[in-house]
């Protein structure tokens, strides 16, 4: 008997310990509804397009699952979020979702989406150290790329100097179970092949489940910044045989309260290629609050998985540097300036020993946005030439600010010529405009709806629209 | 240099002079204002001149446990030293010395204070550690080079002192920050949003930011985890809303630029081979569009004689240089009609054996899968 009331007491104490930390937690929804409408018309209005979707995004948050976080010396955060979406395309045709339709078949393509964009228990507990864990569908971020999956990710900082990362699970792929990842490496339809006739889309990948591991290690000077090695590698088959994606990833970053200077790095090393894939560089000096201006180099080899023939295709890479100057606070100063000019380089040589050893385009930008309140104006330039032909173009945007920021109307103008040599016939002038409404209609719903209007050489006059409603509790 | 371009460039700089004093004169907006009581501090003169301790006047600061409290002198306390200043009637040319602007009621400046504070802050708390005294967080420095109201602490300040700069080395803003239900950072919590500054890896949102956030985020992800959660990131890399910070009005006609440019990156956001292709291929830009669309399938997009080998424009030049592009209507069955050892045509895509001999053992080593496309049975020399 005492045993029993023994249990009971115990039971009680465990609910009472469960039921005060979830007092305390906070539970909030988000939902977003988006239409979308546009149409396209063929060249010389031979045909004409017409497109639609509806997309529906739910969100849901519980945060302090554990209760308060409290002092910051014993810090403990548990939360859950689940981001779910349902995108139904109106514009789909038939003849696209059909295996047997040889000319028109595209992989992984549906006309409704039911999917769970990320969902995950996480929690952080410490501060020095701390410990931080995420398991469900994540988003990976690291020097060497971006990928979601479903796994588990796991992190360590000690002292602010060290920080140890470490993820492993299923890449995201499109038939997934709920899987909605549109970001994938370039140009690889993956997934499995059910269900396709033997030769229809060769290049559709057998990738089911196609594990995916992370690891990265952090070294931070406080104060100062850090410098991030990541490790990042992808596989085609479940038996870890044959590499997807394999790549050593480095990042640089130099900044800090009173530093006067900035540096951002983050660059990829492809392991199947050995060569750099990305190296996105940028270093600003800010002499001044309101001041900054810098230099920026761009290195960008874009590889495909290792299983696609685009793979074996021997690309050369593009090489940008650049300069730029900016004045003003982005969000605060009434007037803002940024300008900057830009120099881009591809090598052919290799390929084409008769042709020019180097293409070059060269070229600048500017950016002017006045705050006059209500009012904000926003006007952009930009023009280059060289071996992808003559650029130029303008936009002028404003918007006004009216019942205290709740109701935003702006419209913008664009205007661009673009001559380019291997398609003059295409481009050359093209005028564009949109207009746009955000209205804050009550303090949980925002509604924005927007109509822009556009005349090129190809299509003639075309018109799209859309529609977002916002709804956060 | 003419005349004329002297001109030009004493006009530019003028221009770009003007517009670096509009632009310092930025909205200063925040917690405190010199205006908040309409009062004139002159903490020269009380502070440095005469010594006189912080608490002296803000008698409720030493205790004060949250930033909502409104922590102005009372009148008493001014009056303690100055009985002259006693009112007496209108504001006059005596009352100006102190009183910028008539005297609002503290009440409503209490009420306006409580609304606009977006720091937690405990001045109990922090007032036994401050050795250098108030002034070690509120600088009397005129010259500051920031358009914060002097008087305030900046976020500088915070991080400097232990235990704030673990919190920050952790990304972890919510011990100070107002946090929202999800569990981030309140934006606008006292109705300004909050954006980091520039020495802040960088991260001062300017106009580029959505095209360049890039390396700050592959850095420190944590830091952009205490403002955005998961559905920020998806918002545009789900590929599925058109993000018009990214996107702007007239995107579909100016798409191909960019695309052919290389200056976006297409594939962060969306699948080539699933979005591009949906449109390109009903559009008849594709290769294999139908032919019912009354268009010669294939032959829009490219100039004449695109295919040729030798020809004048080329493709395998534009190729190399973006095959991104060539992805979005292509498939590999295209570029296998052509460039397979097994097709009529053979065409070897590979530069000279020399060169790509080392390259193909070390692609056949990791992943054979691409070579087998072409080569059915992959010489074990390449192995």
């Amino acid at each position: 008997m005492h045993g029993r009331h023994g249990w009971a007491a115990a039971v009680l104490v465990a609910l009472v310990a469960m039921v005060e930390p979830a007092l305390a937690a906070e539970f909030s929804v988000q939902s977003d509804t988006i239409g979308q409408a546009y149409r396209i018309r063929g060249r010389d209005g031979l045909f004409t397009i017409p497109r639609s979707r509806l997309t529906q995004l739910l969100s849901l948050y519980g945060t302090d699952l554990l209760g308060k976080a409290g002092d910051p010396g014993s810090y403990r955060e548990l939360s859950i979020v689940l981001n779910f979406s349902l995108d139904h395309d109106f514009g789909v045709q038939s003849s696209s979702l059909d295996p047997h339709d040889e000319a028109s078949f595209i992989p992984h393509l549906s006309r409704t989406q039911v999917g769970l964009l990320t969902g995950h228990l996480s929690g952080r507990f410490g501060l020095d150290p701390s410990f931080t864990f995420s398991l469900g569908r994540v988003f990976l971020l690291d020097p060497a790329g971006f990928a979601a999956m479903d796994g588990l990710k796991l992190g360590l900082r000690v002292a602010r100097v060290l920080s140890l990362q470490l993820a492993a699970g299923l890449e995201l792929a499109p038939d997934m179970r709920l899987s909605v990842a549109d970001f994938s490496p370039e140009g690889v339809s993956w997934g499995n092949r059910d269900g396709y006739p033997a030769g229809v889309h060769p290049e559709v990948i057998i990738a089911r489940p196609r594990p995916l591991l992370v690891a990265a290690l952090g070294l931070g000077i406080p104060g100062a910044g850090s410098i991030t090695i990541s490790y990042r590698s992808t596989w085609q088959d479940p038996h870890f045989k044959h590499v997807s994606l394999e790549r050593l990833g480095l990042g640089l970053d130099v900044s800090g309260p009173g530093l006067p200077l900035s540096v951002r790095i983050r660059s990829a090393f492809d392991l199947v290629w050995r060569r750099f894939s990305e190296i996105d560089a940028e270093v600003e000096v800010l002499p001044h609050a309101l001041v900054g201006f810098g230099i920026r180099f761009l290195h960008l080899l874009p590889l495909f998985d290792s299983a696609s023939i685009f793979n074996v295709f021997d690309i050369d890479p593009h090489d940008e540097v650049g300069a730029f100057v900016t004045l003003g606070k982005p969000r605060s100063s009434r007037l803002t300036l940024a300008a900057g000019a830009f120099l881009r380089l591809t090598d052919v040589s290799e390929h084409d020993p008769e042709g020019d050893d180097r293409l070059s385009d060269a070229g600048g930008w500017l950016v002017i946005r006045a705050r006059l309140n209500p009012v904000e104006v926003a006007w952009s330039a930009r023009g280059s030439g060289g071996e992808s032909g003559v650029l130029a173009g303008t936009r002028l945007q404003a918007s006004i600010l009216l019942l205290d920021g709740r109701l935003v109307p702006s419209a913008g103008l664009g205007l661009w010529f673009w001559d380019d040599p291997l398609r003059r016939e295409h481009y050359g002038l093209t005028t564009g405009g949109s207009a746009i409404l955000r209205w804050r209609v009550v303090r949980p719903v925002l509604l924005v709806a927007g109509l822009d209007v556009y005349n090129n050489r190809v299509s003639g006059t075309g018109l799209a629209g859309n529609v977002r409603l916002v709804v956060e509790f | 240099m003419g005349r004329r371009a002297h001109i030009a460039v004493a006009a530019a700089v003028l221009l770009l002079g003007a517009a670096a004093l509009w632009a310092a004169a930025a909205d200063q907006g925040g917690l405190l204002r010199p205006s908040t009581l309409g009062i004139e501090a002159h903490h020269e003169t009380h502070v440095v001149e005469k010594s006189i301790g912080c608490a002296a006047c803000h008698e409720e600061a030493p205790t004060s446990s949250s930033s909502k409290d409104l922590l102005l002198p009372s009148s008493d306390a001014c009056l303690a030293c100055h009985p002259e200043a006693t009112c007496t009637g209108p504001l006059t040319g005596a009352c100006r010395s102190c009183h910028a602007s008539a005297p609002r009621s503290i009440l409503s400046a209490r009420f306006e204070h409580a609304g606009k504070a977006a720091i937690r802050f405990d001045h109990e708390k922090h007032t036994p550690w401050m050795k250098g005294g108030c002034t070690a967080c509120h600088s009397l420095d005129p010259a500051r080079p920031d358009d914060r109201n002097p008087l305030l602490p900046s976020m500088q300040a915070c991080i400097e002192c232990h235990p704030h700069d673990k919190a920050f080395a952790s990304d972890l803003c919510v011990p100070c920050h107002v946090k929202t239900k999800k569990g981030t950072l309140a934006l606008a919590p006292a109705g300004k949003t909050l954006t980091p500054p520039a020495w802040m890896h960088g991260a001062d949102h300017d106009g580029a930011w959505v095209l360049t956030h890039a390396p700050a985020a592959a850095t420190r992800p944590g830091l952009c985890a205490a403002c955005h959660t998961d559905r920020d990131c998806a918002a545009c890399h789900a590929g599925k809303v058109k993000p018009e910070s990214i996107h702007p009005g007239d995107w579909l006609n100016f798409h191909p630029v960019s695309a052919n440019l290389g200056e976006l990156r297409c594939s962060a956001c969306h699948s080539y081979q699933a979005f591009c292709l949906t449109c390109h291929r009903k559009a008849g830009v594709a290769w294999d569009s139908p032919s019912t669309l009354g268009v010669p399938a294939g032959n829009v997009f490219h100039p004449p004689g695109w295919y040729s080998l030798g020809g004048p424009s080329k493709h395998s030049v534009q190729a190399r240089k973006n095959l991104s592009s060539c992805v979005s209507c292509h498939t590999e069955s295209d570029c296998i009609t052509c460039h397979s050892s097994s097709s009529t045509f053979s065409v070897s895509p590979h530069p000279s054996p020399g060169l790509w001999l080392d390259k193909c053992r070390l692609l056949a080593k990791k992943n054979p899968t691409s070579c087998l496309k072409c080569h059915p049975s992959v010489p074990l020399q390449c192995r």
